[in-house]
């Protein structure tokens, strides 16, 4: 059976730990919303993009991924522009046809960036989910210490997920063999037909499997042992310290960076009130 | 505290919402370093026994439960927790057992929730892993295992915590039969060791000699309870052996003719010719340059070991998958995989996800062909529902059925096709023998009319009643892990 992401150690190019590239995932993804400034958030998708690449070297997918953004991007500055057109088309001759206009061009003179800060995240996590396994995730979730009712429906989802993605597989290839086929298209066409081929078994495969497992654990004893040990020891090694190291460092950098620029006005075209124009600030 | 690992005196136990027990007045004893088969006819209550024995029921399955039983010298009903420590369980499916993906921390798993210390831990492990002979697979992801390695690897983990009694619960359902003769060698090890094993099984030949003691329940009653290593034999004395659903003891390998032997006297129905096949992202070939043929009206068995691309072949066959090079001919004509899925009946493994429909007779209805007019199709599907015994089910819900009833409809299903080419994968694993022998007299109804079957399968008793000539697939070394 082809699981959905098992692979070796020396499928991980940089050989980072599960948690660094968590931290970096998490760092990035957050530091992203206070930055608003495109320079700033060009120079943090153009290093997490280094990161990016460097740490999975599976190019076509990093191309594909930047196709599917570029093209939602396209989706959404189309959709809002026909709505913005057509409202003003609506709105000709009134009072509000200017402001509206006005409005109109804001926003699509800011549109790029949202995307722009879409992008660093979208590296740092396609960068962890690229290079995750289930033992992995679950060797770090152990490593976390993580309480057990956190760590055992985590545990079992994770052991789920392989098997899950393999009954689907079987349950495609049985409905193709009864002449029908399931995706997006025939569910459009065939919504009810749909339901019936995959809801009904899915259901009895999977709540069958799920309380397998939830059995199969309990009778070993999962989660009844306070402290559980380890046979093996879960240690950072010094790329991982340089890492987070990295990680913190540039995070701090573009923060203290984006604090020293002045507040650009927002999209309605009235500028975000600074902290000195706060009253009583000065 | 003696000897008696076991001792259960006049077991009952009702399911909730259910009038009948499922299991009423079993006793049994058995010591430590004894083996001991649960058998019986599907619904006889040996699954309830070996819950009642893991202590699943009462904690996870309610009930009513009745009369004594001791687990190790402990009065049961005890906590899970505690019963576990005694008791070890081998389910049937060891993919819905394993939690662990890598074989050694699988092993290790039970021991980390036991606090065991990591010296002492790893010690357990190591031996655990030699006496299953998985020291070599120790670091490998549990997803390259094979069935029967998956299998060892769960027994590995009931052996490293040190389990007295280890539960197994149809164990051979998917094994060939060189893991099956492994798995005996197993049993032997662990009675050697002191542990007492109790195997519920329907398959019986590999236990001759393995186990001191036979139970043979039937509607929950104990009909009967047999001793000594010869045990096995005096159940074939049982006069009513096949009306007790139960299999033969002696079974052993069929000879079977090589297809190709069947050339020059049987026309073939399907020719594979110069098939190559990798997956996708795989360097490695599963099959290079391959030819067979399938003779019509016969019954081929697929033979290989486990992990040899048995499915995989079926698979290319049905048109689920496309081979990289070659073609596949039905009726000396070209298929292409599109028309392949038309022609061809495929009875997978699982039967869970082949049931859709509301009845057991509208299933059957669905499964015809739309070319076949509705008049023809109903008269189709009631001698179908007959000749597999399913006439009075024909209005419950198909995910109702029992395991065996289930089986019979699928395999019903893909007859009501009328296909070209049947494939069956893995029919009867883990059905009685009376469920077996149906399903086998009517894959030579079948044949016998003209129509071509492929059996992949490792039972030994469904081939030699079933199968008529071989087609040996060998386990390349190309065959890569994960890919089978």
């Amino acid at each position: 059976m082809r699981a959905l992401s098992v692979k070796s150690e020396s499928a991980d190019p940089c050989g980072f730990d599960f948690r660094t590239r968590l931290l970096a995932s998490l760092a990035f993804s957050t530091v992203t919303i206070y930055l608003s400034d495109e320079r700033i958030l060009a120079a943090l998708a153009a290093a997490t993009f280094a990161y990016l690449v460097a740490s999975t070297r599976r190019y076509r997918l990093v191309a594909a991924a930047y196709a599917l953004m570029l093209a939602m991007s396209l989706l959404s500055i189309g959709v809002i522009w026909g709505s913005y057109s057509l409202i003003g088309a609506m709105l000709a001759g009134t009072k509000m046809a200017a402001r509206f206009a006005q409005m109109k061009e804001s926003v699509l003179g800011n549109f790029h960036t949202p995307f722009l800060r879409m992008l660093p995240s979208m590296n740092v996590m396609l960068a962890l989910v690229l290079n995750l396994s289930v033992q992995k995730f679950t060797g770090t979730l152990k490593a976390l210490r993580m309480p057990r009712v956190v760590f055992l429906p985590l545990l079992v989802f994770c052991r789920f997920v392989p098997e899950f993605v393999d009954v689907v597989r079987q349950l495609r290839d049985a409905v193709r063999m009864r002449g029908f086929s399931v995706s997006f298209g025939s569910a459009f066409v065939h919504p009810f037909q749909t339901v019936r081929l995959t809801v009904v078994p899915l259901a009895v495969r999977t709540l069958r499997m799920a309380d397998n497992l939830a059995m199969a654990a309990e009778m070993r004893r999962v989660g009844y042992a306070a402290r559980p040990t380890h046979l093996t020891a879960s240690v950072l090694r010094r790329r991982d310290w340089l890492m987070m190291l990295a990680t913190v460092a540039l995070t701090a950098a573009v923060a203290f960076w984006q604090s020293t620029l002045p507040q650009k006005p927002s999209m309605m075209g009235r500028a975000r009130p600074s902290a000195a124009a706060q009253p009583g600030s000065n | 505290m003696n000897d008696n690992w076991i001792k259960a005196s006049d077991l009952t136990y009702t399911y909730p919402f259910q009038k009948e027990p499922a299991l009423n007045g079993v006793s049994f004893e058995l010591r430590r370093g004894e083996a001991m088969l649960v058998t019986g006819p599907s619904g006889c209550g040996k699954s309830t026994l070996m819950r009642i024995l893991n202590g699943l029921i009462p904690e996870h399955f309610r009930g009513t439960l009745e009369g004594s039983l001791e687990i190790c010298g402990e009065k049961c009903p005890a906590p899970l927790e505690r019963i576990s420590r005694r008791v070890g369980t081998v389910l049937q499916n060891p993919e819905e057992q394993i939690m662990a993906t890598v074989v050694e921390e699988e092993v290790a798993l039970a021991l980390e929730w036991q606090s065991v210390p990591r010296a002492e831990m790893r010690k357990r492990v190591d031996e655990a892993l030699r006496v299953m002979d998985l020291s070599d697979l120790a670091g490998r992801s549990v997803f390259s295992l094979s069935s029967g390695e998956r299998q060892k690897c769960v027994i590995a983990s009931v052996v490293a915590a040190s389990a007295d009694i280890v539960v197994m619960d149809e164990p051979t359902a998917n094994l060939s039969p060189e893991a099956t003769e492994d798995l005996a060698g197993i049993v032997a090890r662990l009675k050697k060791r002191g542990v007492a094993v109790v195997i519920v099984d329907h398959r019986l030949y590999w236990l001759r000699g393995v186990v001191d003691r036979v139970l043979v329940l039937n509607d929950g009653r104990t009909v009967a309870a047999l001793e000594g290593l010869e045990c096995l034999e005096g159940l074939g004395n049982l006069e009513n052996l096949d009306s007790l659903g139960l299999r033969r003891i002696d079974v052993s390998r069929p000879d079977l003719r090589d297809a190709a032997d069947l050339s020059g006297t049987v026309p073939p129905s399907v020719v594979l010719r110069d098939l190559s096949f990798r997956y996708t992202r795989c360097s490695c070939w599963i099959y290079r340059g391959i030819s067979a043929a399938l003779p019509r009206g016969k019954i081929t068995a697929v033979v290989g070991a486990n992990g040899a691309g048995k499915t995989t072949l079926a698979r290319l066959l049905c048109g689920l998958l496309r081979p990289a090079s070659g073609e596949i001919e039905i009726d000396s004509v070209p298929c292409p995989p599109r028309r392949r899925r038309d022609n061809v009946a495929f009875v997978m493994q699982q039967m869970d996800i082949q049931l859709y429909m509301r009845t057991v007779e509208e299933e059957l209805l669905f499964s015809a062909p739309r070319s076949v007019p509705k008049a023809e199709r109903r008269k189709d599907a009631g001698r179908w529902l007959e000749v597999f015994g399913l006439s009075h089910l024909k209005d419950r819900h198909p995910h109702s059925l029992s395991g065996g009833e289930k089986q019979r409809l699928v395999v019903a299903c893909a007859l009501m096709k009328r296909p070209s080419l049947l494939i069956l994968d893995e029919p009867t694993s883990g059905l009685d023998g009376r469920n077996m022998r149906i399903i086998a007299r009517e894959l030579r109804e079948y044949a016998s009319r003209g129509g071509t079957v492929l059996l992949i399968t490792h039972d030994l008793e469904l081939l030699s009643l079933a199968a008529d000539c071989r087609l040996e697939i060998a386990r390349t070394a190309e065959v890569q892990e994960g890919e089978r």
